[in-house]
């Protein structure tokens, strides 16, 4: 099936993105676009720009995100545009700017959502919301004004019956409660949030849950039972550092921090409140590095700490955010040189993870995939080079000396962490090649780890199709063709396979639409 | 005193600290922030 028309590329998209396949995605969401512009279809326009923000926003790119949205809301006026479309470009649009921080905005357009719902739309778009008007009023500390969104929410949101987002509605909730020293009530609506959430719910949702849980214990003096939440937030974050986020484990440090100072370890508290004032300096938070300041400064005053209040951090807690810490904040550092590296490196790590989930790969492999994919190119920092890859390095041996020394630097600075082999392992050889001329080691065949095989087929199409880069992208078909023909001489036969028929989707949009 | 002049020092340990770290940051509109610093949580995107 060849799809041609407009509701063809509109459900091939959708069965993409349900597969987690982002570029094909925006392929066929911007071809739908474009046919929707050019047939003058206003309400087609904003419907493909609403699926297009999303498909950029599961990659975290915000900037295109925002531009397709600002076009669809110049559009919307159009009285052709179903009210509840409009309300989707709002929400939409405020999401993208509460994504890059952009407060104001934010609320200005969660708002305006908000009054477009009452010409239109179904529960679970209200109740998204509301979810979202609660989300921001938090962010920007508007204590009085987040209850009753965050209220509205929650009863919006039970009535739809959808798990994520009744349980994000009760994280919000909670932290009212919180603030406002209800802590029974905020246990209770935690507690429920990670019932919710669940064993297959999303990592970082869990992770917040139980850092926040954890700011609950802390507030009744429980500090040991705070460390333990802490520690089971970062477990659940471990898995998941394809899409960690910096700002996470800075509020574990924060937390551990706050926790080391309840009890009286005074070196313990300032390392970690330390660290989280680097990042919120770093990342321009100024009310939040002035908040960690002053506890710091605080701590710092307390002469006579006694010794017999000391916390134990299990070891392998504070290797662990040591790790992330370090690591995060170094490919931080590389991003300011070129912002959009990091968006190459998670969308590595995301292919890599979806192929290796394909190939059945066991949990340490795909662990190994993860951590290995977000700072497979960690070691460029050493040698001085452009950070992102060029395209027609993808599939060759490149000239540059340089170039083939980063696998091998990464792989040196990542055997200072205490990482498993594996990971090390998979950045040493993601640039070996299946018959031998790759680099740095001219390993072959089945002697190149499994899951540098897996990460290789991932960084290729990346580099091929993501368009970081002055020369225009390879559309997604070229790029599977490439691979295809790269299949038992630059890539593993199996892997490149399995990677093709990761794209097959014909199956999922006959079933639907 | 003592106290007054730690405070000072750690003060201008952090302003030393934001002036060096922000130069080398990202520009703050091209880094995406999707936790805040309070930790709530919003919506997915829709479509």
């Amino acid at each position: 099936m060849t799809p041609t028309t407009i509701g063809d590329k509109r459900a091939l998209g959708a069965a993409y993105l349900r597969r987690g396949l982002p570029i094909a995605a925006l392929d066929a969401f911007s071809a739908w676009r474009r046919e929707a512009r050019a047939a003058g279809d206003a309400a087609g326009f904003v419907k493909a720009s609403n699926a297009l923000s999303a498909a950029y926003a599961s990659i975290r790119d915000y900037e295109n995100a925002r531009a397709q949205l600002e076009a669809a809301l110049a559009a919307a006026a159009d009285a052709a545009v179903p009210p509840e479309d409009r309300v989707k470009a709002r929400l939409n649009l405020a999401l993208t700017l509460y994504q890059t921080g952009q407060l104001d905005a934010a609320l200005g357009a969660a708002l305006e959502a908000w009054e477009t719902c009452g010409l239109g739309a179904t529960p679970t778009l209200a109740a998204q919301v509301q979810v979202t008007l609660a989300g921001i009023r938090i962010a920007r500390e508007e204590w009085g004004a987040a209850e009753a969104p965050a209220r509205a929410a929650c009863a919006l949101a039970e009535a739809t019956g959808s798990a994520p987002l009744r349980s994000r509605a009760l994280h919000n909730l909670a932290m009212v409660h919180l603030q406002n020293g209800r802590t029974e009530d905020a246990e209770d609506a935690l507690l429920e949030a990670l019932r919710l959430t669940g064993a297959a719910g999303r990592a970082a949702d869990t992770a917040s849950h139980l850092t926040e849980l954890a700011h609950v214990r802390l507030r009744r003096g429980e500090a040991q039972a705070a460390l333990e939440l802490g520690t089971r937030a970062l477990d659940a974050l471990w898995g998941s550092v394809a899409v960690l986020d910096e700002a996470e484990v800075a509020r574990l440090s924060r937390l551990f921090g706050l926790v080391a100072s309840a009890a009286d370890d005074r070196e313990e508290a300032i390392v970690w409140l330390n660290r989280a004032a680097a990042y919120y300096a770093q990342s321009g938070r100024m009310a939040a590095w002035k908040e960690v300041g002053e506890l710091l400064g605080e701590v710092l005053g307390r002469r006579h700490a006694p010794r017999a209040g000391r916390l134990h951090i299990p070891a392998g807690t504070r290797d662990r955010l040591h790790y992330l810490t370090t690591l995060l904040s170094l490919s931080d550092s590389i991003s300011s040189v070129q912002p959009r590296l990091g968006l190459h490196a998670s969308l590595v790590t995301h292919y890599a993870l979806r192929l290796g989930e394909a190939l059945g790969l066991p949990p340490d492999e795909l662990l190994a995939l993860s951590h290995g994919g977000r700072f497979h190119d960690i070691g460029k920092i050493v040698v001085a080079l452009p950070p992102l890859p060029r395209r027609e390095d993808a599939l060759r041996r490149p000239d540059d000396e340089r170039v083939l020394l980063h696998p091998r630097t990464g792989h040196e600075m990542l055997a200072m962490f205490p990482l498993p082999a594996g990971v090390l392992a998979t950045v040493r050889a993601h640039h070996e090649r299946w018959d031998g001329a790759g680099y740095p080691d001219g390993l072959a065949g089945e002697a190149i780890p499994r899951t540098a095989r897996v990460l290789a087929v991932a960084n290729v199409y990346i580099v091929l199709t993501y368009d970081i880069h002055p020369n225009p992208a390879y559309p997604h078909e070229e790029a599977l063709r490439l691979i295809a023909r790269e299949a038992g001489t630059g890539l593993d036969p199996v892997a490149a396979g399995a990677f093709l028929r990761l794209h097959d989707v014909e199956t999922d949009v006959e079933g639907r639409d | 005193m003592k106290r007054l002049l730690a405070s000072a020092a750690l003060a201008f340990a952090l302003w030393l600290g934001a002036g060096a770290s922000v130069a080398w940051a990202a520009p703050a509109h091209l880094k995406a922030h999707t936790i805040h610093p309070n930790g709530p949580m919003v919506s997915d995107f829709v479509f």
